[in-house]
């Protein structure tokens, strides 16, 4: 039989800190998903919309996600230590 | 031009194989740790945009604006969210060894090889007409060079064709990586990813600030043309991001290069953002590209060949031949991996199994495994990349074909929800997959594929359904005509299929090795180690060692086992057949061969002898009832323990009998033998004193009587006795009271002995029942037992009480005295026959308690020492009634 560890309730910071990242990493492709859909609701019933409007604001979300991302990605890789415990996924935060 | 052209071509593939083969080299000297870097792995998955994005991008965008950017923006989002899906994707396929998604797949479900079949058809048929139009779109981009008929179409295509199989062949098939890993086809497809970005990007950069004239310019130029308004279908918008992204999981050779060919999980993180580049760099310049496409281009020119025909048209013929180098290069990539990856599903779910069924009573003597497996692959290969040169043959390479990327992307991704359930929901099961892939693969088969084939369905068909069943008309199932024809299809074979998966997992029960791995997979990050277990008691690990050097190869396979061999810290060649060691192997096996034949060469090997589920649950039945049978054992055993107890227990209390007995005998004959001597002596004296007085012969007479009288009542006792025991007495019942009957008692015992000093308090209740019993007997009980105090009892001034009460229909008489007692190791004897408690002066045979016990049993009572009061206690109880019995 293992010893069954306690449970802790709280990490530490820096863990705390990582976590948090990847909580933002999680919520990046929902918050792109919503941007994305987005144009479509420009404009109303006028054909006014512009496509060059559409796409600028479209490479704009692009280009703002993958520095977004890329921020997060490379402090959570230099983190690789403390993410184990995260790939347990147990719910200790 | 043409021979250029084609000089070009053959070059630049002669450089992708030198490139490859240099690879392959490097990588074999272990040189390969910069081949597998994070950038080598995000370009490799390059292959996403293929021949088809490369120039059809454009066209798309020239005829719908912007909706051709959902085809890039669903897999940024995938890799954005990598977290989600593609971290655990890859973890898993790093545990279990996965070599394809069918594999995957058939893993998750119990390493069923049915479902391995399933996906793998599911892949082929979704990926043929893919591979189709890759070879158009070369065929084509060579056209816009020539327009004379010098080379065919069909021609071109069959060239293009046989070049990528040679390809593939050479380095998909060389050798059989455990890893399932292409250094050669990976480092050519990074090269390649970047040619085609390269070329795009310059064709990009040339028509904006060379034709256009600057960014401003680009933008007034987009709002001038006819793609001006932001016109989009909502619905397809949606949907088309959700079927790319989608596709990007499933599609066979994107699961290839994220999955299979990941060399590191670290290499997801830079990909992650470094992809989403790629294509978001890929994209950039297509609506420039188109919107100039549209102004300068005459009209009615394909917008499909506007990335070649821009430079042609203004006399850029290096920058054409980049372009087209670069369309060459997507459509090569696509078709190597793609056919690589399904000719490792063909062989290791469909060739492999066959063999192995039809070798089974003979691998011995059939030779190198390996062998087989890399011919089934180089066929695998041919036939996949002949098929799409057939249907390409056959579908003339019209417009048709174009349409066919996004029909090919809603087939495969049918796997998606047995995919995502299968890693994330450990409820789903074989059955609920198996049932959701056939529904969904059904209905994309009716709604999409085969309208898109064109002639297929007649126009009554599909206006009035089969049989004039107006719901199932194909392009408006259930009478749902608002929906674009490819969302309606989308639509309904994705909630039908996801519908159909759920509801099939949940009314259906899992085998236990599909519980186990559902375990594994879905658990992946907790890094459980057990997996089924081998016993490798009937294994040799010879027959191990050969099988696993035809499959591994003969270095790989002696590394591996000498590596065991060190870790168990043995000696020799051949480790021991641990489980550990059989589940190594099999892992290792499954990178060459698939899950499912793995596990069934070791089983094989190992003589059937593998544990599964049902072995164990066997074993713990068995277990189960050997707990049971060693519980009544146990059971018994306390039982024997109690009546050997008990057996000791009667034992000494015969052993005590046995030693009473001997001193009651020793007793008796001295009590015979003292009233005997007195007789004797007396007689003697009798018969030779003449001289003695009259007197003094009175005196020595009576002696001579009260001796001969004791000695009578001695005897008369034992016969007494003798006769109750034997049941022979015959009982004199009348009716008396109990007050009466203690009266006669006391004044017998009195009469006896004048000078008794007892006290006797007697209580006896006025209403007390008469009994109707032997009074004659049970007076004499009463007489035994009121003379026994008189005589035994040691207090100064010797007191007896006696009670009685009424209890239900008996009667209890209590008789205690104010003595010292019976001993407490005594009280078990004192109804015993010639029981004498100590060695005591008055003379009693030590039988009157015996007697009072065969009187009161006659008389259906009971006799009983009361312990608990201080002095001795006697209690009987007698039925009021005597009942003869």
């Amino acid at each position: 039989m293992k010893p069954v560890k306690e449970p802790k309730l709280f990490v530490e910071p820096r863990n705390y800190r990582t976590r948090r990242m990847v909580d933002g990493l999680r919520v990046l492709p929902m918050a792109g998903i919503f941007l994305i859909a987005m144009p479509l609701f420009w404009g109303g019933s006028q054909d006014s919309v512009k496509s060059s409007a559409v796409m600028l604001f479209l490479f704009g979300v692009w280009i703002g996600l993958i520095f977004l991302n890329y921020l997060i990605t490379r402090r959570i890789s230099k983190e690789r230590a403390w993410l184990d415990p995260i790939n347990s996924e147990t719910s200790v935060d | 031009m043409l021979n250029v052209l084609i000089g070009v071509c053959l070059a630049y593939v002669i450089a992708l194989f030198v490139v490859a083969f240099w690879a392959e080299r490097a990588s074999m000297r272990g040189r390969a740790n910069w081949l597998r870097s994070p950038m080598i792995y995000t370009l490799s998955l390059s292959i996403y945009c293929t021949g088809w994005t490369f120039y059809g991008a454009v066209g798309y965008a020239a005829r719908s604006g912007l909706e051709f950017v959902t085809i890039y923006l669903g897999p940024s989002l995938v890799m954005l969210g990598w977290w989600w899906i593609l971290r655990k994707l890859v973890r898993i396929g790093r545990a279990q060894r996965i070599t394809s998604i069918a594999d995957l797949i058939s893993s998750r479900f119990g390493k069923s090889n049915g479902l391995g079949v399933l996906v793998t058809i599911l892949a082929i048929v979704g990926t043929t007409p893919y591979i189709a139009l890759q070879l158009q779109s070369v065929t084509l981009s060579l056209g816009a060079f020539e327009n004379s008929d010098t080379l065919s179409d069909n021609t071109a295509a069959l060239w293009v064709g046989a070049g990528l199989a040679l390809f593939s062949i050479v380095f998909g098939t060389r050798n059989l990586d455990v890893n399932e890993r292409h250094h050669g086809v990976v480092m050519a497809i990074a090269v390649e990813a970047v040619v085609k970005l390269c070329a795009l990007v310059a064709v990009g950069v040339f028509v904006v600030w060379g034709v256009l004239g600057g960014i401003g310019p680009v933008l007034s130029e987009i709002d001038a043309s006819k793609v001006a308004t932001w016109d989009v279908n909502g619905n397809r918008w949606i949907a088309l991001t959700f079927l790319s992204g989608a596709a990007f999981l499933c599609l066979p050779r994107m699961f290839q290069v994220l999955v299979v060919e990941n060399a590191d999980e670290g290499h997801l993180h830079t990909a992650s953002w470094a992809f989403p580049t790629y294509l978001m760099l890929m994209s950039l310049f297509v609506i420039p590209i188109a919107v100039a496409g549209l102004k300068i281009l005459p009209i009615g020119s394909n917008p499909d060949l506007f990335v070649l025909s821009l430079p042609l048209s203004l006399e850029q013929d290096a920058l054409a031949m980049f372009a087209f180098i670069g369309g060459f290069s997507s459509a090569t990539s696509m078709v190597i991996v793609a056919s690589l990856a399904l000719a490792t599903m063909v062989s290791n779910h469909i060739v492999m199994p066959i063999w192995i069924k039809w070798s089974e009573h003979r691998v011995r003597e059939f030779g190198d495994v390996r062998r087989i497996i890399l011919i089934s692959r180089r066929f695998a290969i041919l036939f996949i990349i002949l098929l799409g040169y057939i249907y390409y043959w056959i579908s003339g390479g019209g417009a048709a074909l174009a349409a066919i990327g996004l029909v090919s992307f809603a087939g495969v991704t049918q796997v998606l929800p047995a995919m995502l359930g299968g890693i994330f929901w450990r409820g789903a099961n074989r059955i609920g997959a198996t049932a959701g892939l056939l529904v969904g693969f059904s209905i994309w088969l009716y709604t999409l594929f085969l309208p898109s084939l064109g002639n297929v369905y007649s126009a009554a068909f599909l206006a009035e359904g089969p049989w004039g069943i107006w719901w199932l008309r194909p392009q408006a199932l259930f009478g749902v005509t608002e929906l674009d024809p490819l969302v309606h299809a989308l639509f309904w074979s994705m909630s039908l299929n996801a519908l159909t998966f759920l509801v099939g997992s949940l009314i259906s029960f899992p085998t236990p090795i599909e519980r186990l791995q559902g375990a594994q997979i879905v658990n992946v990050y907790d890094h459980s180690p057990t997996q089924r277990g081998w016993s490798g008691r009937a294994a040799q690990s010879e027959d191990l060692m050969i099988m696993a050097q035809r499959i591994l190869g003969v270095k790989q396979a002696r590394a591996l086992f000498q590596a065991e061999v060190q870790n168990q810290g043995g000696q020799g060649y051949l480790p021991d057949p641990t489980p550990e060691f059989l589940r190594t192997l099999e892992r290792e096996l499954a990178g060459s061969v698939g899950a499912a034949t793995a596990h069934a060469m070791i089983g094989q090997t190992v003589g059937g002898t593998s544990v599964s589920v049902q072995d164990l649950m066997a074993v713990a039945d068995e277990a189960a009832q050997i707990m049971e049978y060693s519980n009544r054992l146990e059971e018994q055993s306390r039982e024997l323990t109690r009546t050997a107890q008990e057996l000791q227990s009667a034992n000494e209390k015969l052993t005590q009998i046995s030693i009473q007995k001997d001193a009651f005998l020793s007793q008796v004959s001295h009590e015979l033998r003292t009233p005997m001597t007195s007789i004797l002596s007396f007689a003697q004296i009798l018969r030779d004193g003449a001289s003695l007085k009259g007197q003094e012969q009175s005196r020595y007479a009576s002696i001579i009587h009260d001796e001969s009288v004791r000695l009578t009542r001695l005897l008369d006792d034992l016969l007494d006795l003798s006769v109750l025991e034997n049941g022979q007495v015959n009982l004199n019942i009348a009716t008396g009271r109990v007050q009466d009957l203690i009266d006669r008692s006391i004044a017998t015992v009195i009469a006896g002995d004048a000078a008794m000093q007892m006290q006797i308090d007697c209580k006896i209740p006025v209403d007390l029942h008469s009994l109707t019993t032997d009074l004659d007997r049970l007076g004499q009980v009463f007489i035994n037992l009121i003379s026994n105090a008189k005589k035994y009892c040691d207090a100064a001034s010797p007191k007896l009480q006696i009670s009685a009460h009424q209890s239900g229909s008996d009667v209890i008489i209590d008789f205690v005295d104010n003595g010292i007692g019976i001993p407490a190791q005594d009280r078990d004897f004192i109804f015993e026959k010639f029981a004498r408690v100590g060695e005591q002066k008055t003379g009693g045979a030590g039988l009157g308690l015996a007697i009072c016990k065969e009187i009161i049993a006659r008389l259906g009572g009971e006799i009983t020492y009361l312990s608990g009061h201080r002095g001795a206690a006697f209690r009987v109880q007698v039925p009021v009634n005597f009942h003869a019995a």
